[in-house]
């Protein structure tokens, strides 16, 4: 008797742990998995762009950028859960005040990664050229105007 | 051994030179100077005007694009630390706009900073740049803008900080820290330097931004364009000085092309806010020999060794879950 209800306290315990502290971790974890991933992006759109600008030689790589951040796409819809809006980040919230707006942008930076790993396997460095500009307009820029807030 | 040329002869010829250097220097200016002013017309050139709009930032400013405001109808908050101010409206309208102002009312208003009332204007509105404009074209602007639609809404009130309310005080600040006048070309510099410092300094207006100011609202000179924690909105604005490790002087030239085409920057990051707009409604719709000039001009600035870091967040600032 005397055990089961110790057992039952330790096991109320540890519920009650897990429901109080883990939460406020995952919002921590959520923001800093999002911007280790969005690094991960910037750092394939920076290496691209240095081959792009003929910094490096290294021309035969763009194709691992290009099917990297299609990779990353996929991944860039789920890393903005619910609640992720609070503490040291700069996600807006109308990320969540306005999911269908936001939708639209990930969806655009899907299609258009696709699109650029598709070019990179053609060779014709100018489409890929041409491919690059418009996902950084269409994609990148897209979503960080309306919804990334400015450094304070 | 010393050169055979007398103490007298090498005045003279250093005389001489001057002379010539002097002349040489006239003749360019005037050279310049001709190629610059072009004949005046009576009425703007609006399709001019419209790319010099552009190159201005007008929109972005006098639209309340987040309430979803009318084009250049005004009421875009800007919060600054003397308050927030609201932009009026510059739409054609004849009552709550401009559409009464004649063309020499829009050049005192760019260049002098004063509404045709006779009152001045507190300088969040960016003429101490706009001053360095030609009147042609501050006319071809005023050409296009009266071209657009004209919109019916009145202007906000600014809700300003003590003594930054009172428009007595721009007076005094003005007879301080504002010299109106076109910007002189160097006719040392090239044609595309001259033409860059013309884009940057006076259409562009990139100081008013990028430009640290004192307690009184002034640009601090030796900082020029060196960046700051307290921006427009509370946001920080980069150190655009080529130095190394705090500016932009690592960045390439056509980096910061990109950069002023694209809103990409040399790490694979994309400007969003504020110079997202900037790039949106201004310098991507530049020519790209103008966007050129730009790059040329700001590389060729003095380096200012200004690191600026966001402010650190205390706790009581981060967001806290409702």
């Amino acid at each position: 008797m005397m055990i089961s209800l110790l057992r039952t306290g330790a096991f109320a315990a540890v519920l009650v742990t897990f429901a109080a502290f883990p939460a406020l971790a995952t919002e921590d974890g959520a923001i800093k998995h999002r911007q280790a991933v969005m690094k991960a992006v910037g750092g394939h759109m920076g290496a691209m762009s240095a081959i792009l600008k003929k910094q490096v030689p290294f021309t035969k790589d763009l194709g691992v950028h290009a099917s990297a951040m299609a990779e990353l796409a996929k991944i860039a819809a789920r890393i903005f859960p619910e609640g992720s809006d609070f503490g040291e980040t700069r996600a807006k919230e109308d990320i969540w005040a306005k999911p269908k707006e936001f939708a639209k942008v990930v969806q655009a930076f899907i299609t258009e990664s696709e699109k650029l790993a598709k070019v990179a396997k053609t060779s014709d460095i100018n489409a890929f050229n041409a491919q690059f500009k418009a996902m950084g307009k269409n994609a990148c820029g897209a979503c960080h105007k309306p919804f990334r807030e400015k450094k304070k | 051994m010393e050169p055979a040329i007398s103490h007298s002869a090498k005045r003279r010829n250093s005389l001489f030179a001057r002379i010539f250097r002097v002349g040489l220097i006239s003749a360019l200016t005037a050279l310049i100077a001709a190629a610059w002013a072009q004949p005046s017309t009576a009425a703007g050139d609006a399709a001019r005007g419209k790319y010099l709009f552009d190159a201005a930032g007008c929109l972005g400013c006098h639209t309340d694009i987040k309430n979803k405001g009318n084009p250049l109808a005004g009421g875009r908050e800007l919060k600054t630390p003397f308050g927030a101010y609201y932009s009026p409206n510059i739409t054609p309208d004849a009552d709550s706009g401009i559409g009464k102002w004649s063309d020499a009312d829009f050049i005192r208003a760019l260049r002098n900073g004063v509404a045709p009332n006779g009152s001045h204007y507190f300088p969040v509105f960016p003429y101490p740049s706009y001053t360095g404009m030609t009147d042609k074209d501050m006319l071809d602007i005023k050409a296009y803008i009266f071209t657009t639609p004209p919109h019916k809404t009145v202007n906000k009130p600014h809700r300003t900080l003590p003594p930054f309310g009172t428009r007595l005080f721009v007076g005094p600040w003005k007879a301080l820290h504002f010299t109106p006048g076109p910007l002189q070309p160097d006719p040392a510099k090239s044609a595309q330097w001259n033409r860059g410092a013309y884009l940057v300094r006076a259409v562009g207006h990139c100081a008013e931004c990028h430009t640290p100011r004192n307690l009184l609202g002034a640009k601090k000179t030796d900082m020029d364009m060196a960046g700051t924690a307290d921006g427009p909105d509370g946001g920080t604005v980069p150190n655009i000085t080529p130095d190394r490790k705090t500016g932009i002087g690592r960045w390439s030239a056509d980096e910061l092309e990109d950069f002023l085409d694209s809103g990409m920057l040399p790490d694979g990051d994309f400007a969003g806010s504020d110079m997202g707009d900037v790039i949106d409604q201004s310098t991507s719709r530049l020519s790209k020999a103008d966007r050129k000039a730009m790059v040329e001009y700001l590389r060729s600035l003095p380096a200012v060794d200004n690191r600026i870091e966001a402010k650190k967040k205390s706790p009581a600032k981060i967001k806290k879950k409702k």
